[in-house]
């Protein structure tokens, strides 16, 4: 049994569960309304009582809304902030903290950190199985957006081909990435530093005119100008990477005349090399790790939040769901003449059972479904503010457990529906057909 | 159409508080006559008419329709007696009003055998159009005046093919013409085939279409008398 | 060459009063200066696949090759670790060399030994005996079974 479910797919697993879970609240039905047709009844009572019912509908709705569009949105945060940092296959940089020096070359939140000397770079960049030895060099801005020191090799590693434009081919040229505040043919001034302590003025007299624009790539990388290291290194007053007199920019450095950078992306020629030179680099002066790594290990610590989460977002359903019925039960009470009448006239106890059984069912699967396409414009929503607020392209849709979030409330609530429809038959049926 | 014969015998029917609301020692009709139920406010004719269609179960005694006995029947039982042997009419017509009124005639199709489904709607399209209302069976019941809503009160009693109709203040809620109307139709459709016609009524013009009356006083049979 | 080499020392399980003085043989496997040490994995239920870790030591003086593994019967893949917009991925690489001197870790979420199919569950505190395979270089190994939620070896950061 165990073999037959593990060889099946992902998708018919999930499928399969999503079924498991709807399956007792479908069966429940169908045994309710085995060869009965109360719905055309239902459906004017339905109409009858409208406004109440569309309030009832609305409550559920938000509330699945709620869990679907939260759940959505924090496994759209999760894949896109590790799509962002695909492109990142190993970072090298002096020991420290790895997640400081992720967030700082992947997701460009930068923090003062120690270099990598110009020695240990060229060492890094000679090494056999070596394909790209790119360094981030971080700390500047403008307007707002990171100007990054790094290499054209990198600029076509992120983001491939150029949408507009060339790449830089002076130290004082720029790439600008997607959605950066800069066009293609403007110069700036960096300023050093970021955000509020910015220091405008510390490169008067630098300034970089922007040659080309990258696609976008998901990644708050889409808001940086990418400028050649070199022109960093300048800015600062740093030798520029290459002996005195080379008017040249890129790989190799002179060891002997590179300041340094914070970190270094690696990229190995072959897949498992990338292995290789994780361990490789991986000593008292350097530390290598992937971000990926980083990332799965951060995400897994959320795995019990996330885990709470959900189990929230159900419990919060199953709780609006109890005081929908509740409200269903007072509710019966509108109905109630009309369910005396249908006794009165011969409809058998389970006829009247299966029509509010199957009302209080219209309402919740009413909702169920609003709630859905609710909780879909709420992860889309929230995924633009928050792409916005930090350019990690967040792109939630709908997926499977939300799918399985909604069916098993659909189940749960199902059953707790039969006590309203028990409570409906045991009313007293004269004085309800003389209200 | 074989109306059944009704008879009952010592009946009793108490109050929560065991006051005694209806005591009826013998009663016996033949299937197709109809009655007239009268006497004042309290004196148990609806109390009776509840205990003939089985919506209320006596403390003690028979009523016996042909050949059930209706109060030794479970409620679910007493229930299917009532779809398939008796047609009911209400003082207030009790439709429901987002149906049409060939909807709310065709009621009991919701919940009757499959079988009977098709039929109960033939009848209940039959039964409008033979009380005037054949043109609007499509109308949403709010549509219609308070006699025509009787009507289609009486179609819905008559679509299951009934041998037996009972009626409570049927025409109470309505003006003159209409309940005069309304009664001349229930007695000319009763009496076409055959069916069996007990009315609760305080309306004597009603009362006198009937071919007996019977006045209850303090639920028990204070006169009987034949047309 | 077809020399299976065997540094495997019978393992006791050791009480806790004696954890203090443990043998480093229970850590470290070794032949001819090719070492594996902190062998461990998770428990891990049956029919699962479980993932083995371990530091590898290089001082042969020659480059060897990381290929794989057999333990309880079965072979062991070398796995990559990957993380995406899809999740997480365990990717099988061909093989690993790795040069004279050089240190290779096999970690949780980077890289490690898969037996893809758990005949038998793997239970913390318990221990499995492992063939590393560097080629034609067989190394026994002894993997001890850590709680299903660790991440490293019970005696990680010790030297040996």
């Amino acid at each position: 049994m165990r073999d037959l479910w593990m060889s099946l797919p992902a998708t018919a697993q999930d499928a399969a569960l999503a079924l498991a879970l709807v399956a007792p609240g479908l069966l429940l039905g169908l045994w309710v309304m085995r060869g009965l047709r109360p719905l055309p009844l239902v459906g004017a009572m339905l109409r009858r009582f409208s406004w109440v019912n569309g309030l009832f509908v609305l409550l559920i709705a938000v509330s699945v809304g709620l869990g679907v569009g939260l759940l959505a949105q924090e496994r759209g945060l999760r894949q896109g902030s590790a799509r962002a940092a695909e492109k990142f296959d190993l970072i090298v940089a002096a020991p420290g903290s790895e997640v400081t020096v992720m967030l700082a070359s992947v997701y460009l939140q930068p923090s003062d950190m120690a270099l990598i000397t110009g020695a240990q770079y060229a060492e890094i960049a000679a090494t056999e199985g070596v394909a790209l030895a790119a360094p981030i060099a971080f700390g500047d801005s403008h307007a707002g957006a990171p100007v990054v020191g790094t290499t054209a090799d990198f600029v076509t590693h992120l983001a491939g081909p150029l949408a507009a434009g060339r790449s830089f081919a002076t130290a004082q040229e720029a790439v600008a990435g997607a959605f950066a505040p800069v066009d293609v043919g403007d110069s700036f001034t960096p300023a050093h530093g970021h955000g509020a302590m910015a220091e405008g003025d510390a490169h008067a007299g630098h300034a970089y005119t922007v040659t080309g624009r990258m696609a976008a790539t998901g990644s708050p990388w889409d808001r940086a100008i990418l400028v050649p290291v070199e022109g960093v290194w300048e800015v600062h007053g740093l030798a520029s990477g290459h002996a005195p007199g080379t008017d040249r920019i890129g790989p190799p450095f002179d060891a002997e005349y590179m300041p340094g950078t914070p970190a270094v992306l690696v990229r190995a020629t072959e897949l498992w090399g990338n292995y290789a030179l994780r361990s490789r680099f991986t000593r008292s002066d350097m530390m290598a790790f992937f971000p990926g790594t980083v990332l799965a290990q951060l995400h897994g610590l959320m795995r019990d939040i996330r885990s709470a989460m959900s189990l929230m977002a159900g419990l919060t359903q199953v709780l609006v769901a109890l005081s929908v019925l509740i409200g269903l039960m007072i509710l019966v009470r509108l109905i109630a003449r009309s369910l005396a009448l249908l006794r009165a006239i011969g409809a058998p106890l389970r006829f009247v059972f299966a029509v509010v059984w199957s009302y209080c069912a219209a309402l919740i699967l009413s909702g169920a479904a609003l709630g859905l396409a609710l909780g879909f414009v709420a992860a889309r929503g929230l995924s633009a503010l928050v792409t916005a607020r930090t350019d990690v392209l967040v792109t939630a849709g709908l997926g499977w457990p939300e799918l399985h979030l909604v069916a098993g409330f659909v189940s749960v609530t199902l059953l707790m529906a039969l006590l309203p429809a028990w409570l409906a038959v045991r009313r007293p049926l004269l004085s309800d057909l003389r209200t | 159409m074989r109306a059944p014969d009704l008879r009952v015998e010592g009946l009793r029917v108490q109050s929560r508080e065991g006051r005694v609301l209806l005591a009826i020692d013998h009663l016996a009709l033949p299937g197709g006559q109809s009655l007239a139920l009268t006497g004042a406010s309290g004196a148990g004719k609806s109390t009776f008419l509840h205990v003939l269609s089985g919506l209320v179960r006596p403390h003690a005694g028979r009523v016996i329709w042909g050949e059930t006995d209706i109060a030794a029947l479970s409620e679910d039982a007493r229930a299917a007696f009532r779809r398939d042997r008796l047609g009911l009419v209400f003082q207030d017509c009790h439709l429901f009003e987002e149906l049409s009124a060939l909807g709310n005639a065709a009621l009991a199709s919701a919940f009757a055998p499959r079988a009977a489904r098709a039929p109960i709607r033939a009848a209940a399209a039959r039964w409008l159009a033979g009380l005037g209302l054949g043109q609007a069976g499509a109308r949403p019941v709010d549509s219609f005046s308070g006699g025509e809503r009787q009507r289609i009160a009486v179609a819905r009693a008559l679509a299951g093919d009934p041998p037996v109709i009972l009626a409570d203040e049927p025409t109470a809620a309505l003006d003159r013409a209409n309940a005069d109307a309304l009664g001349a139709d229930l007695v000319r459709l009763a009496q076409q085939d055959g069916r069996g016609l007990i009315v609760v009524t305080h309306d004597a013009g009603l009362a006198v279409r009937m071919t007996r009356q019977l006045r209850l006083a303090d639920g028990r049979i204070a006169e009987d008398s034949h047309a | 060459m077809r020399a299976a080499l065997s540094a495997f020392a019978l393992c006791l399980l050791a009480a806790p009063a004696l954890a203090e003085n443990h043998d480093h043989a229970d850590h470290v496997a070794e032949a001819e200066g090719l070492r594996v040490i902190h062998a461990w994995a998770a428990a891990t239920p049956r029919g699962d696949a479980a993932l083995v870790y371990m530091d590898i030591e290089n001082a042969t003086g020659s480059e060897v090759v990381l290929t794989g593994g057999k333990a309880l019967g079965q072979p062991l893949d070398l796995v990559g670790f990957g993380y995406g917009a899809t999740g997480e991925t365990w990717t099988v690489l061909p093989a690993l060399p790795l040069g004279p001197g050089q240190k290779l870790m096999l970690a949780p979420k980077v890289l490690a030994l898969r037996l893809s199919d758990l005949p038998q569950p793997l239970e913390d505190g318990g221990d499995l005996d492992l063939e590393v395979q560097f080629g034609d270089l067989h190394l026994e190994a002894h993997v001890e079974i850590g709680a299903a939620d660790a991440t490293a070896h019970s005696h990680a950061g010790h030297m040996h």
